[in-house]
């Protein structure tokens, strides 16, 4: 657990030392970065100092942490999660084959097609290998 | 599938939020099993059967679905 502390200071050192270093940097060879820069430095700061006080309530007030473990572990939430998560993936679905008819309708460029097709194929591909994943292990 | 879960726990003199506590699940399952919302996984009815002393047909009771309603 203090080796986690430690990462999680360095990474909170790490993200401050991002964003500063955006404020300066403007562009290299042309491109701007100082946005991803700081960006990255903002993501890395606020994950490790969430982590941080996880950490901490851990170490305070184990009850606290224990209730937010069975919470999180809780079999009816994990249901729901999935059950939730499953839905929006159909409507994502059907949100993506709208966008792209409507974008092939618009006359858009040929890439911008390709693209999101190439997206409906990938979709298609990860149910493919997840189906016979979970149909191996289950 | 019904169950006596409501029935057994104020036997045994129990709040939902201590039985939640001792199967270690969310005071909501717990509630939502009573009332027969939610089926539980076959390892927490082991649990909350174990846990009551009693046999998983005694606690859940289990009706076969008339065709005929679907």
């Amino acid at each position: 657990m203090k080796n986690k502390m430690y990462l999680f200071y360095l990474l909170t050192l790490l993200g401050i030392v991002l964003v500063c270093t955006g404020g300066f940097v403007k562009s290299i060879n042309g491109k701007n970065i100082s946005g991803p820069i700081i960006g990255i430095g903002a993501g890395l700061f606020g994950m490790s100092v969430g982590s941080i006080f996880n950490l901490k309530i851990e170490k305070k007030c184990p009850e606290v942490f224990q209730k937010k473990n069975i919470e999180v572990n809780d079999e009816r939430n994990i249901v729901i999660r999935d059950k939730a998560g499953s839905r929006t993936n159909q409507i994502m679905g059907y949100v993506i084959y709208l966008i792209t008819l409507s974008l092939s309708l618009m006359n858009v460029s040929m890439y911008i097609i390709f693209f999101m097709v190439g997206l409906i194929v990938f979709r298609l591909v990860l149910m493919i290998v997840y189906t016979n994943h979970y149909n191996k292990i289950i | 599938m019904e169950n006596r879960l409501e029935e057994i726990r104020k036997k045994s003199r129990l709040t939902q939020e201590e039985l939640a506590e001792k199967l270690e699940v969310s005071r909501q399952t717990i509630s939502s099993l009573e009332s027969g919302r939610y089926n539980p996984s076959i390892l927490l009815a082991f649990k909350i059967a174990r846990l009551f002393g009693v046999t998983i047909e005694e606690m859940f009771i289990y009706k076969e679905e008339n065709s005929d309603e679907k």
